[in-house]
Parts: C-alpha cells; sequence; structure tokens
C-alpha cells in the first residue's frame, strides 16, 4: 500500500532535509541519503516479490475531485526496472557531484529524483504529466545557476522540451475526455487505456504523434535533437548524467507505458517512419561522434545513437526487441554515467577532455586505464558486458521486424567500436604524456569500479534486470498483439 | 451585499480622514475594514439570503461572493505594494479613497443584476483609474497614460451604452434574467439587438485589453504609477472580466451565439498579437501588458467554449485567482526594483528570496506545474477540448502558451544568469514578504488545487 | 395635418435632427474652440427637442439647464482662460485621418443598416402621457432604481475627488 509513497517520499524528503539544514551537513547528508536510495532500492526489489497482490504495490488518493484527479501511483514490473535504474544511477551521480558545490544542487538533485520516480510510478495521466514537467525544472535551475552553460542553450532547451510537454498535454487531455466513468471523465490510467483504444485510427494517430513528440525530443530522436549535444556539452557533468543517465528514460517509459498501450493500432503504421527516423539518427550520430575531438561531445552523440537503438528495438514492437530496448535502457544508463566519470576526471584532473591534448594516461594510471577500458567494452556492447545483452535482443527483435533494418542498425555497432576505441587509443594510449601527476581521487575509482562492476554483473548475470523486462515485454506484447 | 458597503463606507471614511487628521491610520484602518469586508464575505456564504436589499440590482449569490472575495484579497494585497512602492505618492487619503471606490465598481461589475448596475459599476471603476493613472504628477508619460485611457475608455463605455441601448429596444428591460427571458423567447432576433449584443461584447473586449481593441493597455500600463499598473493589471481586468463571463454566461447563451465566432477571433488575434509582441519588450510593465492580454484571452477561452457551468465557473475563479496572485506578486518586486529588464541580469545574487518568488510568480504565468497557473491553464484547455470549438484553436493557445513559456523563461535565465561583476556589498534582505507570500500561495494553491478549483459543483 | 405625406410630428422630428445634426459636425469641424463650445450648446438645445417630442419634458428641461447651462458655460470658462486657438490644435498624419475616417464610416454604415429595422419591431409601450413627468420618473427612480441612484453618488463623489487629485499643487512631494 505505501510501498510507491515511500519510493517517493524518500528522495522528496532527502531534498527537503538538504535544502533546511546548513551547508556544513551536506556532504554527510547527501551519502547517507545516497545510501537510504539504495538501502531502500533494495529492501522494495526483494519485498516486491513478496506482494501477494497488486493491492499492496499501489496507492491511490483523491487529490483534485473537480477534475477527476487522483495522485495514483502502480510499481509495476516496468516502474520497478525504472526505479532500479533511478536510483542506483541516482545515487551514484548525487556521490559524485563535488564536494565543494551548494547545497542546493544537491537538494535539486533529489528533488529530480523524485520527480523523475514519480514519472515512472504515476498511474494517472495528468499526475505523469506533472512529474515530467517536474523534472525538467531542477535540471534547468542546475544549468542556469551552477554551471557555464549560455543562456542560448538553456532556453533553447526549456522550450523544446515544454514544446514537446505541451503537444503532449493536448494529446493526454484529448484522451482523457473520452474516457468515461461511471458518467465522468478520468485521468485514471486503466481508463484512459479503454478511451483511447476505442478511439478511430484518424483519431488514434492524432494522440500517436501529438504524444510521441514529447518522447522524441526528450530521448532525442532524429530531427529534435538540436536541442541535445551543446546542453549535454555545457551542462555539468552530474547534470549530463542526469540528463542522458535518467531522464531520457522517461521517452522510453512513456513510448512504452503510455504510447503502446493506449494506441496499439496505430503502431503498425508508424512503426515504419519511427524506424526510419531512429535509423537516421543512428547513423547521423554515429557519424559525426567519430569525427569530434571533444570527449563529452563525443559522448553527447554516442548517447544519441544509442538511444536510437533503443528506439528501434522499441518499434520492432517484437518482444524480444522490447525486452532488449528495456534491458538496454539500464546498461545505457550505467554506460553513460560511467563515461562521463571518466570524462569528468579528463577534464578536472587531466585539465582538459580534447582527445589530441591527452595521451598516453595508461602509463601512469594503470587501474584507471582498466576501469575506462571495461566502460569502453560496456559502450560497444562487447560479449560479457551488459550493453551486449541489450543490444542482441534489440536486434534479434529488429531482424523479426526487417533484416534490411536490422542490418542499418547494425552498423551503428562497427561505428560505435570505431569513435570508442579511438577515442581510448587517443586518449589512454600513445607516448605522449598529458599530466602524469594528476591525481584520481578515491571516490572516483571507487564509483568507476561500481560502475564497472555492475556493467560486467548485469552481462553475466542479467536475471534480475531481464526478468522485469521480460515481464513487461510480455504484457505489453499482448496489448499490442491485436492491432498487429 | 454588506462587503459593498463597508468598502464604500471606508472610501467616504478615508475622505475624512484629511480633515479629522488621522490619515496616519488610514492604511491600518483600510486594511482592517477589507478584512471585515471579507468575513461579512463568509458570513454571507454562511448564510445565503439573509441580508439581500436591492436583489433585482445587486444581487451576491454563492459564486458572486467567491469572486468578490477575490477581488477584496487581491487589493488587500495591492495596498502593501503600494505602500512599499517608491514613487511620487504617498498613501494619501484620495489615494485610498479612489482605490476602495474602483473596488466597490468591481463588486458592482460581479454582482449585476441588471445593466444600469452593470454601467455604473464600469463607470465607478474606470473613472478613479483614469485619475489614478495620470497621478504621477512629474510624469508626461503618466499624463500621457491617464488621458489615453481616458479617451478608450470613454469609447467603450459609449459603446456598452449604446448596446446596453439597443438591447432595450428590443427586450424593454435593463434586467439581465428579462433579457435573457426574451433573447431565449425569440427564434430570430432583429438585427439592432444582434448589433446591440455586439457592441456590448466588444465594449468589454476593450475593456479587458483583447485584441484588437487591445492598444491602450501597453501604454497606458507603462506611463501609469507602478502601484497602479499592478491594480489596474489584476483587480480591474479580473472586475471588468467577471462582468463579462457574467453578461455572456447569464445572459447571452443558448440559443443565440452568433457572437461566440467573433470572440473566437479576437481570442485567436489577441493570442497571436500578444505573444508575439512581448518578444521584443524591454520593459517590464510593456512586457506584462502584453502577457496580461494573453492572458485575457485565455480567459475569453472559458466563455467561448460555452461549456458546463460548472467547470466554467471553477476554471475562471481558478484562472483570475492566480492571474491575480502572480501578477502582484510579480508587481511586489517591480514596484521595488523597477521594470527595466536588463536590470535584473544577476538578480538572484543580489536578492534570492525575491528572485525565488520573482520565478514562482513567472513559472505560474507560464503553466509550469506545479503552480496554481498550470491548473488554470490546464483547466482552459480542457474546457476548450470539450467543447465544440475547433480543435486548431487549442492548438493556436497551445503554441501561444509556449511563446509565453519562451519569454517567461527567457526572464527567469535573466534573473538567474551570471554577471560580469560580483555583486556590491551583502547579500540584500530586502524582506519582499508580499512577493513570497504571492508565491507561496501559488504554490500551496497548487498542491491543493481542489480548493479553489473545485469551489462548485452544481 | 399631413404635409407630402408626413405627419407634423414626423416634420419637426426631422428638421429638429438635421439641426441637431448640423450643429454636431460645426462642433467637430469648426476651428475656433469657443465657436465649437457655442455650437455644443445648439446641439444639446436640438437634443432637448428630442426629449420633448418623446414626451419627456422633465429631462429636456433638466438637460437645457445642466448640459447647456452649466456645463458648457463652466467649458468656455476653461477654454477662455488657458486662452486656446486654432494654433495649439495637433496635427494629425493625414493617414490616420484616412483611416479613422474609413472605420468611423463602417461603423456607420453597419449601425444605420441595422437601425433600419427598428421602426417594425420596436415594441410598442408608448406610456401614458405622464411617463414624462416628474412625479413619474421620481417614482420609478426612488423605488426600482433606487440602488443605481445611490451608487451613482459615490461616482460623481469618486469623480469629484478625482478632479481635485489631479488639480490640486504636488505638496506631498517627499513625504514617504
Amino acid at each position: 500500500m505505501m510501498i510507491p509513497l515511500l519510493l517517493l517520499c524518500i528522495p522528496l524528503a532527502s531534498a527537503i532535509v538538504i535544502w533546511s539544514f546548513p551547508a556544513a551537513f551536506t556532504g554527510i547528508f547527501s551519502k547517507l541519503f545516497a545510501g537510504t536510495q539504495i538501502i531502500s532500492l533494495l529492501v522494495i526489489y526483494v519485498l516486491h516479490f513478496y506482494a501477494s497482490t497488486t493491492t499492496e504495490l499501489q496507492y491511490d488518493m483523491m487529490w483534485f475531485n473537480a477534475m477527476g484527479l487522483h495522485v495514483s501511483l502502480l510499481l509495476s514490473p516496468l516502474s520497478m526496472l525504472f526505479i532500479i535504474l533511478t536510483s542506483l544511477v541516482g545515487s551514484i551521480i548525487v556521490l559524485s557531484i563535488p564536494a565543494t558545490t551548494s547545497k542546493h544542487v544537491y537538494a535539486l538533485v533529489f528533488f529530480m529524483l523524485f520527480a523523475l520516480q514519480g514519472v515512472f510510478l504515476a498511474q494517472d495521466g495528468l499526475l505523469f504529466y506533472i512529474f515530467w514537467e517536474l523534472a525538467l525544472l531542477p535540471i534547468y535551475f542546475i544549468g542556469l545557476v551552477w554551471s557555464d552553460a549560455t543562456r542560448a542553450t538553456l532556453l533553447k532547451f526549456f522550450v523544446y522540451t515544454v514544446l514537446g510537454s505541451l503537444s503532449m498535454l493536448l494529446g493526454l487531455i484529448y484522451v482523457y475526455l473520452h474516457t468515461d466513468v461511471a458518467g465522468a471523465h478520468a485521468w485514471n490510467y486503466n481508463a484512459m487505456i479503454q478511451a483511447a483504444q476505442a478511439l478511430q485510427p484518424q483519431q488514434q494517430y492524432f494522440v500517436f504523434w501529438s504524444i510521441f513528440l514529447a518522447f522524441a525530443i526528450k530521448l532525442p530522436l532524429f530531427p529534435f535533437h538540436s536541442w541535445q549535444p551543446a546542453t549535454y556539452v555545457e551542462m555539468p557533468y552530474y547534470g549530463t548524467m542526469l540528463l542522458s543517465g535518467i531522464m531520457l528514460k522517461m521517452g522510453v517509459f512513456g513510448i512504452i507505458h503510455w504510447l503502446f498501450a493506449m494506441v496499439p493500432a496505430a503502431i503498425p503504421s508508424v512503426q515504419q517512419p519511427v524506424l526510419i527516423l531512429a535509423l537516421i539518427g543512428i547513423l547521423y550520430a554515429s557519424i559525426i561522434a567519430i569525427q569530434q575531438r571533444d570527449y563529452k561531445r563525443l559522448i553527447a552523440y554516442a548517447s544519441m545513437a544509442h538511444v536510437g537503438v533503443i528506439v528501434c528495438g522499441l518499434f520492432s514492437a517484437h518482444v524480444q526487441g522490447i525486452q532488449g530496448a528495456l534491458f538496454q535502457s539500464v546498461s545505457h544508463g550505467l554506460t553513460v554515467v560511467g563515461l562521463l566519470l571518466v570524462c569528468d576526471i579528463l577534464e578536472h584532473r587531466f585539465g582538459s577532455q580534447t582527445i589530441s591534448n591527452l595521451g598516453g594516461i595508461r602509463n601512469t594510471h594503470p587501474w584507471f586505464a582498466v576501469l575506462f577500458l571495461c566502460i569502453t567494452m560496456g559502450a560497444v556492447a562487447l560479449p560479457l558486458t551488459s550493453s551486449f545483452i541489450g543490444e542482441f535482443l534489440i536486434f534479434n527483435g529488429l531482424f523479426s521486424y526487417s533484416p534490411l533494418i536490422m542490418g542499418l542498425a547494425g552498423i551503428s555497432v562497427i561505428l560505435g567500436a570505431v569513435y570508442m576505441l579511438r577515442s581510448y587509443q587517443g586518449i589512454m594510449l600513445g607516448q605522449h604524456t598529458a599530466n602524469t601527476t594528476a591525481t584520481i581521487p578515491k571516490g572516483h575509482y571507487i564509483l568507476l569500479t561500481v560502475v564497472m562492476a555492475l556493467i560486467i554483473l548485469l552481462g553475466l548475470f542479467p536475471k534480475p534486470i531481464n526478468d522485469l523486462a521480460a515481464s513487461a515485454a510480455t504484457t505489453l506484447v499482448h496489448t499490442l498483439k491485436p492491432g498487429i | 451585499m454588506i462587503a459593498l458597503f463597508i468598502i464604500i463606507g471606508n472610501g467616504l471614511l478615508a475622505l475624512l480622514a484629511e480633515i479629522f487628521k488621522f490619515q496616519k491610520f488610514i492604511f491600518n484602518i483600510t486594511f482592517v475594514l477589507l478584512l471585515a469586508a471579507l468575513a461579512s464575505n463568509y458570513w454571507a456564504w454562511q448564510h445565503p439570503q439573509a441580508f439581500a436589499p436591492f436583489s433585482n440590482m445587486i444581487c451576491f449569490n454563492m459564486l458572486e461572493l467567491v469572486l468578490s472575495s477575490l477581488l477584496i484579497a487581491a487589493t488587500i494585497l495591492w495596498l502593501f505594494i503600494q505602500r512599499a512602492s517608491h514613487n511620487h505618492q504617498t498613501f494619501g487619503t484620495d489615494l485610498s479613497s479612489l482605490i476602495l471606490f474602483a473596488l466597490a465598481g468591481g463588486l458592482l461589475l460581479t454582482a449585476f443584476q441588471n445593466l444600469t448596475t452593470l454601467f455604473i459599476g464600469v463607470e465607478l471603476l474606470s473613472i478613479p483609474l483614469y485619475v489614478l493613472a495620470a497621478s504621477h504628477k512629474n510624469s508626461a508619460d503618466s499624463h500621457e497614460a491617464g488621458f489615453k485611457y481616458l479617451i478608450l475608455g470613454a469609447f467603450a463605455s459609449a459603446l456598452l451604452l449604446f448596446g446596453i441601448a439597443l438591447l432595450y429596444g428590443g427586450a424593454a428591460s435593463f434586467d439581465i434574467n428579462a433579457i435573457q427571458a426574451y433573447l431565449n423567447a425569440q427564434a430570430n432576433l432583429p438585427a439592432f439587438v444582434k448589433m446591440g449584443m455586439l457592441l456590448l461584447l466588444i465594449a468589454f473586449c476593450f475593456k479587458v485589453a483583447i485584441a484588437p481593441f487591445h492598444f491602450w493597455s501597453p501604454d497606458v500600463y507603462e506611463g501609469a504609477p507602478m502601484a497602479i499598473t499592478a491594480f489596474m493589471s489584476t483587480v480591474a481586468k479580473t472586475a471588468s472580466f467577471y462582468a463579462f463571463f457574467k453578461i455572456t454566461m447569464v445572459c447571452f447563451n443558448a440559443p443565440h451565439t452568433f457572437w461566440i465566432s467573433m470572440l473566437m477571433a479576437f481570442a485567436v488575434l489577441s493570442l497571436i498579437l500578444a505573444n508575439t509582441s512581448a518578444l521584443g519588450q524591454k520593459h517590464l510593465k510593456r512586457l506584462f501588458a502584453y502577457s496580461g492580454i494573453s492572458h485575457s484571452a485565455f480567459l475569453l477561452l472559458i466563455i467561448i467554449a460555452q461549456q458546463k457551468q460548472a467547470l466554467s465557473v471553477n476554471a475562471l475563479i481558478m484562472y483570475t485567482a492566480s492571474y491575480m496572485l502572480s501578477g502582484l506578486g510579480a508587481f511586489a518586486i517591480l514596484v521595488k526594483h523597477g521594470d527595466v529588464i536588463s536590470d535584473y541580469a544577476g538578480f538572484a545574487k543580489r536578492n534570492p528570496t525575491s528572485a525565488f518568488s520573482f520565478s514562482v510568480c513567472l513559472l505560474s504565468m507560464a503553466g509550469i506545474p506545479i503552480t496554481a497557473g498550470f491548473f488554470s491553464k490546464y483547466m482552459v484547455f480542457v474546457l476548450l477540448l470539450s467543447s465544440s470549438v475547433s480543435i486548431w484553436v487549442s492548438v493556436i493557445a497551445i503554441v501561444a502558451a509556449l511563446i509565453g513559456i519562451y519569454y517567461y523563461i527567457r526572464l527567469i535565465t535573466q534573473l538567474y544568469s551570471k554577471t560580469a561583476e560580483e555583486p556590491q556589498g551583502p547579500i540584500q534582505t530586502d524582506n519582499n514578504w508580499i512577493a513570497l507570500l504571492c508565491a507561496i500561495a501559488l504554490l500551496v494553491i497548487g498542491f491543493f488545487p481542489q480548493s479553489l478549483g473545485g469551489i462548485f459543483t452544481f | 395635418m399631413n404635409l407630402l405625406g408626413y405627419s407634423l410630428h414626423q416634420w419637426v422630428f426631422g428638421v429638429l435632427s438635421f439641426i441637431t445634426i448640423v450643429f454636431a459636425l460645426m462642433v467637430v469641424f469648426s476651428r475656433n474652440p469657443v465657436n465649437s463650445v457655442l455650437y455644443l450648446v445648439l446641439t444639446f438645445f436640438g437634443i432637448a427637442g428630442h426629449y420633448l417630442l418623446l414626451n419627456a419634458q422633465f429631462l429636456a428641461i433638466v438637460h437645457i439647464a445642466v448640459y447647456a447651462g452649466a456645463i458648457m458655460v463652466l467649458f468656455l470658462f476653461v477654454i477662455m482662460l488657458m486662452n486656446l486657438n486654432a494654433d495649439d490644435e495637433p496635427q494629425k498624419t493625414m493617414s490616420s485621418k484616412i483611416i479613422a475616417g474609413v472605420l468611423g464610416g463602417l461603423l456607420l454604415f453597419v449601425i444605420v443598416g441595422v437601425l433600419r429595422q427598428t421602426a417594425q419591431i420596436l415594441p410598442q409601450t408608448q406610456g401614458a402621457a405622464d411617463i414624462g413627468l416628474v412625479k413619474t420618473l421620481g417614482m420609478v427612480l426612488f423605488n426600482e432604481f433606487l440602488f443605481p441612484f445611490e451608487i451613482i453618488s459615490i461616482l460623481l463623489l469618486a469623480a469629484l475627488v478625482g478632479a481635485i487629485m489631479i488639480g490640486k499643487r504636488e505638496t506631498t512631494e517627499s513625504k514617504l
């Protein structure tokens, strides 16, 4: 009963406590709350197996009677998957924030985790939208106050994202007005799904595109990506981690939980255009990534390419493709955070994130080189890493839709190997030595080790995540099947 | 009804203050009496119809009580803004009496039952504001603002009067229920009655600054003293809108809805014009004038949707409350820190609390969750999409909202931008608690939308 | 008594309207403000004549006494004291004149077009002969319209206070 509420309250309470106590306590509290986040995650993960009925994983409270709005939360397998991602990656991000940072940043990051978990738990259309928008505000203010991001970049990021959100709101309200629960409209998830599925094909397309715009911008999908590179590069590291590690997964979650469930009948006919957009995005981003000299910018484009693959998996509308996309969402979250941690170390300890300025770090920092290599391998989806399982499943699903598209998407793996390995080579190998005296703080070593361990652990033992992904994908494909 | 008497009495009392030498207390007296007016509204809410004289002319039912309470509450907040303002106005007795008379006009506008009351209400609201707009004696801009407001306001009044006369020609009554009965009984309205209705509506479009009758508002807002602009853009506009709402919802509703298409065209025009004009503004007063036009257009959409009474009324309450709160909060900042946008660079470094309040007010105007502004915009969209109005109007409204978000967020970005030079001296604590209060109220309403957005369920 | 098919009543109305409109135009077109005011007085007389035609004697008298008598005299005083003449008149650009003319003409056109129908449809509430008497007016004013009547006093008071506020010399400049 209280489990989903608990998941929301922990980060919110953390944010409030950190914000209200003096800055001296921030360091301790942030570590404490990151730990709490992990422990509560473990407890809830275990608990959710023992939940005899789904009611124990639900929470429902009337909020705005006049508009049929509830605070309605549900911890489904799908939500569980994304909650794991949020808590895990979120804690790593919190721990990676430099100690000198203002306490407000910590509070905002925790607040963002609250909003993100809300997005993944919301079982009420408008509540989902509210959390979706709330997740935007902290990252915007982090960029605004505590980073070197230019105003133009932030404005573009905000307005672009809100454009998507408003379009989604339009679509959601449209569906809401077709719901009918005992003579009144309702925002309830099931009611909305029923109403949307009963729409005419024409209306379904309208709903699909208006809502999909929001997700496409968030991911970002090819023609809507122009906000992304500059924002990723100019944000501080923890900001970029939040954006790429967790926030873009909101789009993945939204597509599966809301879009596929609401308008399954529209999927077969939009499959192809979306897949083509995703393919263009993959190839475009990979090719640009190869040419990058700046490592952070490279990660931004690499992230876009990886997300393209995830979208391909989703829109294969095949059980393995979706399962793979879900698995890959978690895996991508881990690898991208790992890469950004490395990038953070490069910039702040070795003085540069431009590849040509670096080199030979392996000679002085062997353990760092090993960690970086493992994470890079994770990013290129080598077997034994988690990404391999995700991408394998995705390509499997994609193959059943169209071998050609699978083949084209498969190029991304090769291109990915090119830019990832080339950049690794440029940064770590060679005789040219960057800054031999640089010291890497112990905390970063620990975080990198944890990330590496998780990447390999999931590669060897994918069952916990994979089971969740499989169960979510199977339920979803059941709803999709009548349409396909 | 008692509230109206209290307010008028308070205005008369303020005039006596200078004679009997209690100017010093007039602020406190006004504050207490306005609270008493609120309390009397609460009493009237508990005891409906207990005291309702002249009910053929003016009648405070449940809805009117809520709306008038909102106006009174906004005026109370406004009093503190006025006291904090650094312009050439002292909290003069004449000023307070004029504002109170204007507020009384606003109450007439919310509760009129008869078009004579409506007309007197419009004048009672406007005439003090003509004067107050020009009350900045040493500023030519202020004089121009007052004069422009007077001429265009008089023009609108003339249209209103002409409209009422034509309507009377058909219905042979000024009573809104009688007019409604007449309109309902006619299968085909004579052209002059239609003309009368349109003139009446156009007059209100003037008063609430709907394009293409909005040209006065940026100039008047800019020229008038800051606190007066705050009053005009919040209380006065909202009161006029209540009358607009009432005349359309009670009097002009089905079966004759030919006027909706006109209002729809106006609303769409306002949304586009106001938001695009706001983009290039360098002064906050002008910016808020244009954003106010855009908000008027959103309010107009409630009328256009012509749907479910309870929902429209709730949306009206929610929207006007959040609009007035965010406007007053923003003007509480403006009154202290001027209206040149470029002066606000790095504002957050100097005044963290004020910057927070200002940001919340702007976010509410932009309609970002979880502020009250979000729910008000959301209710408008629900109304609009559930009506028979073309979906393209909603799409235009969405685009307009997006442009709005752009300039509000740009302003917030300005507040938090990093200036080249470090802030001089220690962080100011200017205790702008009115702005903070408005911001917190916006957040609280956002957390408990049922409190304002679910009052009526009939 | 009929003349050319129109009743005497209609003749009087026509002539009166013609005179009123001509004088009203003269108010606008005359260069000298003093002349304008004098024409305005004549216009008011014309309107008072219309009131008489409508059987509203009291209103006609009050109209002459208040508007033509009091207010216009005040206007004259103000204009003579301020010594306005044609040179002070702000010049409008030609384009704004044309636009104003076109828009005003359109409005006139629409209103005239609409009002042409009124003759047939106007409700036949030709009241008793004493409708314009002070007594009848008073009964209506102090019964049905008591509330607006009272509120108008506040309106006048507000206007009065406003006028004083505008006219007052600024002495309380920096008392804040």
